[in-house]
């Protein structure tokens, strides 16, 4: 492969990753048509679970139950009640259950912070095993051989080896 | 062991408890966020055209049966419901409504011509908003009321035969002595705990 080549490779696999980005970020963003409602609308069914399919949440999910809440967060939007009420509201009528997001108080901050505690616990502990192997590998090789000795002892018996299995054929 | 480590091994652990007290658990259960509160007062059109109001019928004990001609359940807990409706039904403290979810009028009444049950009404539900506002996620599901109008139990699925004996029943007679004041009256304070408003039709209720 020429120099020019790997420079098209190159770009060509920039802009994949640009447009694979950048086209996450569009399925969020706002479409040109969407009125202020429908941004409330999304905004509050992502953070509600369907009570039918577990691991969607209701904006996602094309479940009969999804689409009347939906439905039914649009005519709350409509009639000016506020997102925190909306969502208190479906918690009110099916528990913390609903949250696609457990609430931050309580016994749930174990479940927000234990990972991130874990994971720095983790690369903690691999970098310090790693510091301790380099400094061991640096004071001594890894089999001590200080006369050849066991160098051409191993040597010896390749040959060996070798000229036996010639000898078998 | 330094305080990093401590607090390492503490998270280690409070995880670990945390997914073992969950990992045996049905994900699809969703536990009834709403029993022992005041029940979700609704009213709706029946499938006979009349119009109910549960507010109408406090002190009473309260049997909500959400159904549907379209779900299999439902046939399967209908002859029990009817026997329900034969054993209980003319008792003044007792009430039966159904809540006929999303469905097709037509074919709900004719459901009920062919298999009975048009004792008691039947409130139209074609959005689902009574089912959400009862915080509920299939058919069949059954509530109980009792005479506060709080939610005593709720069934989710077809309903079994124990559930007279076990929980209809108990729930009749336990509080029969406890209702001195004259409970069909309409000054009578209304749901203990706080009343809900609501917005007419069945439609979503208003929020609290």
């Amino acid at each position: 492969m020429g120099e020019a080549d790997r420079m098209k490779t190159l770009v060509a696999a920039c802009l994949l990753g640009i447009s694979l980005i950048t086209g996450f970020t569009f399925s969020d963003a706002a479409t040109v048509e969407e009125t202020a409602a429908d941004q409330r609308v999304r905004a509050i069914a992502k953070q509600l679970r369907c009570a039918v399919c577990q691991n969607e949440s209701i904006y996602d999910s094309n479940a009969d139950l999804a689409v009347q809440m939906r439905a039914l967060i649009r005519e709350k939007v409509e009639a000016g009640v506020s997102d925190e009420e909306i969502v208190a509201y479906f918690v009110s009528r099916y528990g913390d259950y609903i949250l696609m997001e457990p609430r931050k108080e309580g016994v749930n901050w174990l479940l927000w912070l234990a990972p991130l505690w874990l994971l720095a616990a983790g690369i903690l502990l691999v970098l310090g095993l790693v510091k301790r192997w380099r400094r061991e590998g640096a004071a001594s090789p890894a089999v001590p051989d200080p006369d050849g000795h066991l160098h051409r002892k191993l040597e010896e018996e390749l040959r060996r080896s070798r000229s036996g299995r010639e000898g078998d054929v | 062991m330094k305080p990093w480590q401590v607090l390492t091994a503490l998270a280690l652990v409070g995880l670990i408890a945390l997914f073992a007290s969950g990992i045996g658990r049905d994900p699809r259960y969703i536990p009834p966020a709403l029993l022992g509160q005041p029940a979700p007062l609704f009213e709706g059109t029946t499938l006979k055209g009349e119009t109910f109001r549960l507010k109408d019928h406090r002190g009473k004990v309260v049997f909500v049966n959400f159904w549907a001609t379209w779900c299999q359940g439902c046939k399967e807990e209908h002859p029990l419901l009817l026997e329900i409706a034969r054993r209980f039904g003319s008792r003044p403290d007792f009430l039966m409504v159904g809540i006929d979810y999303k469905d097709d009028p037509e074919q709900a009444r004719a459901y009920l011509r062919r298999y009975g049950g048009d004792t008691y009404p039947h409130v139209m539900d074609p959005q689902g908003r009574i089912a959400i506002d009862y915080g509920q996620y299939g058919v069949p599901e059954t509530y109980l009321l009792d005479r506060e109008g709080r939610i005593v139990h709720k069934v989710t699925g077809p309903l079994r035969p124990e559930f007279v004996e076990r929980v209809l029943i108990p729930v009749l007679e336990s509080q029969q002595r406890s209702q001195s004041p004259s409970p069909s009256s309409p000054s009578s304070p209304p749901v203990k705990g706080g009343e809900r408003p609501l917005s007419p039709g069945g439609k979503g209720q208003g929020l609290p």
